[in-house]
């Protein structure tokens, strides 16, 4: 089958997809695709149905209706743990973390699920019985810069700390698909800086559908950009195409931003 | 583990051995009480504290294992060999049926349905007069033996029994805390929709922490049997969960002691303060207010403010840096 094969190539793809709240449609036969390794940012006003949209691909919410498949199988009747296992990672907008337990804990918790000893009950996690994970752990703790406070209560840091932790979390997972949710959300000028030079140095072969508000982000690390509107693509394309798009200004980006950005 | 901790140890085991030669009969009745309740609160706390799980029919276990050590007593034999190992499996199966219901809700349905399948295993208690000797319970039950000739009729030796047992209950649950898995439980404590998220199959690893948690239930239940030779419904009865969580709460959820020093408390209250006025339980309730409102990490909490004055604290679980040195 034809189909079949342009979907399989397709790191995710999703069809005629639909959710709605009480009668309210927050997602509307919406439909598309990410090829493998692509960066592809998500924007759209307030209430277009972004984050639904991430929930729904996750997992968290079930879908009224429609198809999700990653890399070619579909996943729509499978539970979020299961999309998980099969490559999917997400961040949160809000930050949803192991507030009390420690940065290393925290991290500890997605590495032993992707080490796969989290079926383990007898031997005391410990660097010494898990020197793998936990050399892995240590790597990551000191590329982010949080090697220092490896054993701080994650609710005892900064919020822009935790925000770190976050995407963290997702990134550490070594996802085939990561979805992140307004990674630079409530984070000064200089945080999201330093946040986009993380996200330029992901893996290239790590697809990334990113939710963003801040487009220096969004023109500076997307491939492609899909544009949606009351639960509806109202646009796809390039950065420049994107651009260049008047309903996409006329709805969203407004004069100013176009401007800036031409 | 640090050396002052270590040392603390080796005087609390050294006491905890000559206790017997130096204690009288009663008081050292109440240690062993405390010892058996401090294993199925203990037991209790790998889900309400680590897990994050409020089972409020866990007497169920407590129950089954007293039971089922008694009737086998009875009938077959009375080693504990024999009857220990019986009480823990059948807690097990319990534990497995009960918790493939209840780990599939949670919150408030999963303690309402905690305490259906509790007060279920009372009525049974109740009713089933051939098997359970119904209201009057059993009575008479053979005094546990180690081999034909050994029996435990001296108490000293069932202290030692039960020491053993709760010595091995505790490291156990520590080992088991510490590992991947147990560490999981902790994470649906704090975050159960992330650790979904991250790929965890939830609903399995609850059922683990219920079948785990229902066995030493099952154990302390046995050990109840032993040392009181009487199991009656009031075992079973949902005022004995209540209890447990009391326990727990007032030593300290999540903590490995907390629940045993919980334990402690209710007990020597219950025997010592009820010898001097008929209000105790009144004063259980008032001290259970007291350190919800006031002190809601319990007794551990307590000593842990002594300890560290104004220090933060630090969740120094394992430690990367030791492997670095």
């Amino acid at each position: 089958m034809i189909e079949n094969g342009t979907k399989n190539k397709k790191a995710l793809h999703i069809e005629d997809l639909s959710k709605n709240f009480g009668g309210l449609n927050i997602l509307d036969q919406l439909s598309m695709s990410v090829t493998p390794g692509e960066r592809r940012a998500i924007i759209g006003p307030n209430g277009a149905g972004k984050t639904t949209l991430f929930n729904v691909i996750s997992g968290e919410l079930k879908a009224c209706k429609g198809s999700i498949s990653l890399f070619g199988e579909e996943v729509i009747d499978m539970p979020n743990h299961q999309r998980a296992r099969r490559g999917l990672a997400r961040s949160y907008q809000k930050n949803n973390l192991f507030l009390n337990l420690s940065v290393l804990d925290n991290l500890a918790l997605v590495l032993q699920r992707k080490h796969n000893h989290e079926g383990n009950w007898f031997k005391h996690r410990s660097p010494k019985a898990f020197p793998l994970l936990y050399k892995e752990a240590e790597s990551f703790l000191e590329s982010w810069n949080l090697a220092k406070k490896s054993h701080v209560k994650v609710a005892e840091l900064s919020y822009g700390e935790q925000r770190e932790i976050e995407i963290l979390l997702g990134v550490a997972a070594d996802p085939k698909i990561l979805l992140l949710d307004e990674p630079t959300a409530g984070m000064s000028v200089a945080e999201t800086q330093h946040m986009l030079r993380f996200l330029e140095n992901f893996p290239v072969d790590m697809t990334m559908l990113i939710i963003e508000h801040d487009m220096e982000i969004v023109f500076g690390l997307a491939d492609r950009i899909t544009v949606l509107y009351y639960g509806k693509v109202l646009a796809e394309g390039t950065p420049e195409e994107i651009r260049a798009d008047s309903r996409v200004r006329e709805v969203y980006l407004g004069s100013e931003v176009s401007e800036k950005y031409a | 583990m640090n050396r002052k901790n270590l040392l603390a140890m080796s005087v609390l085991f050294l006491i905890s051995l000559v206790l017997p030669w130096v204690i009288a009969v009663y008081p050292l009745g109440i240690v062993i009480e405390i010892l058996i309740y401090g294993i199925f609160a203990s037991s209790l706390n790998l889900l309400l504290g680590y897990s994050g799980l409020v089972s409020f029919g866990h007497a169920a276990f407590f129950g089954i294992g007293a039971y089922t050590a008694s009737i086998f007593a009875q009938n077959v034999s009375a080693n504990i060999f024999f009857t220990l190992p019986a009480a823990v499996i059948v807690s097990l199966l319990a534990a497995l049926i009960i918790g493939f219901f209840c780990t599939r809700v949670s919150g408030f349905y999963f303690l309402m349905l905690t305490l259906a399948f509790a007060q279920m295993i009372y009525a049974i208690a109740h009713q089933w007069e051939s098997l359970t000797g119904g209201s009057n319970g059993l009575s008479g039950i053979p005094v546990p033996q180690l081999w034909s000739g050994f029996s435990f009729e001296d108490q000293k030796l069932l202290y030692y029994l039960i020491l053993i047992v709760f010595l091995l209950v505790i490291f156990g649950i520590r080992r088991f805390i510490a590992s991947p898995v147990g560490q999981t439980l902790i994470g649906i404590r704090e975050n159960e929709g992330r650790l979904k998220a991250i790929g965890y199959n939830i609903r399995n690893y609850k059922l683990l922490a219920f079948v785990i948690a229902g066995g030493l239930g099952g154990v302390a239940g046995a050990l109840y049997s032993y040392f009181n030779g009487f199991v009656s419904p009031h075992e079973v009865y949902w005022t004995v969960s209540g209890h447990a969580i009391i326990m727990v709460i007032i030593g300290g959820a999540g903590t490995l002691i907390g629940p045993t020093l919980g334990a402690g408390f209710l007990i020597i209250l219950q025997s010592v303060v009820s010898s001097y006025t008929d209000r105790w339980y009144s004063i259980v309730g008032l001290t259970f207010i007291a350190f919800v409102l006031f002190a809601p990490k319990g007794i551990m909490g307590l000593i842990s403010l002594l300890k560290l004055p104004g220090k933060k604290e630090v969740t120094q679980n394992f430690n990367v840096e030791g492997e670095k040195a």
